[in-house]
């Protein structure tokens, strides 16, 4: 299903996701295949040298409605989405899905706190997580006799 | 697929709404909707996530409403994902409405990657409330 994931992000989304199935179920009859994993938010991630990135969808959440934490190696994204109330009308599609979510991703390698960047923009929000320095490899000076 | 009914009925526009669908310029996927009627209006509210109110285009034509989203592609094509939880593509979505409606009514806002889209009937078609008198 993931065939360019590497394997030590592994087992780490694996322990979360089963943490994390707040969801679970509710997108089996949606129409479509897009979502990959029934956790949620649904998160890609991809990596440069020196960070990791971390997408997610949140249409319709406001700033004010989530928080992104950093610990360690760990990411956190928990928030509220409140969907429009409809009184005297008549439902025709009920696709979308409201309530609270809650999600922690572990990083193979500690995060650089002060340097996180997030942004929510239409809908999408993206963490860039710079690695520690700790965490970035050191090219070792090579001693002769 | 579940069985529709009521007057918002979806116009299938490939034999299958379940994955995306591959046009000229990308990945199509069919957005999640919600739709209510009341007296006067539809309301669709669809989950667009990374579209940008010039890439959005909404239109109505005979009886049938087509939601067309495009997002842009917001990561380096070189770097690939170590983790894939969702496609990234375009939204498309059409409906066939069997109420007439007032097409030059037609109002759209998007906030947040989420489209609020009110289609008042057209007079003719409005729920009148009698006052019943004894």
């Amino acid at each position: 299903m993931f065939p360019r994931m590497l394997n030590e992000y592994a087992p780490l989304y694996r322990l979360h996701d089963q943490m994390n199935r707040l969801f679970e179920g509710f997108f089996e009859d949606m129409p479509r295949t897009r979502l990959l994993s029934d956790a949620f938010p649904a998160m890609n991630t991809w990596e440069d040298g020196n960070a990791a990135y971390v997408e997610a969808e949140l249409p319709g959440i406001r700033l004010e409605d989530i928080e992104v934490l950093v610990m360690g190696n760990e990411l956190t994204i928990r928030g509220q989405r409140k969907l429009e109330d409809h009184p005297n009308a008549s439902w025709h599609r009920r696709e979308r899905v409201g309530g609270q979510f809650h999600r922690t991703l572990s990083l193979p390698w500690d995060i650089d706190a002060d340097k996180v960047e997030a942004r929510l923009e239409n809908g999408v929000l993206t963490v860039k997580l710079p690695k520690s320095e700790q965490a970035k490899p050191r090219k070792i000076k090579l001693l002769g006799q | 697929m579940k069985k529709e009914s009521g007057t918002a009925v979806e116009k299938r526009q490939s034999n299958s709404v379940n994955g995306p669908e591959r046009i000229d310029d990308g990945v199509y996927y069919t957005p999640l909707v919600d739709i209510v009627e009341n007296d006067d209006a539809f309301i669709f509210q669809a989950d667009l996530p990374g579209v940008k109110s010039e890439d959005l285009d909404i239109s109505y034509d005979d009886g049938t409403l087509t939601i067309l989203g495009k997002v842009h592609p917001r990561q380096d094509p070189n770097r690939p994902y170590v983790r894939r939880e969702f496609g990234v593509g375009h939204f498309h979505r059409s409906f066939r409405l069997n109420t007439d409606v007032a097409a030059d009514k037609i109002a759209a806002e998007l906030k947040n990657g989420e489209l609020t889209l009110r289609v008042p009937k057209a007079a003719s078609a409005r729920v009148r409330r009698i006052q019943v008198t004894s």
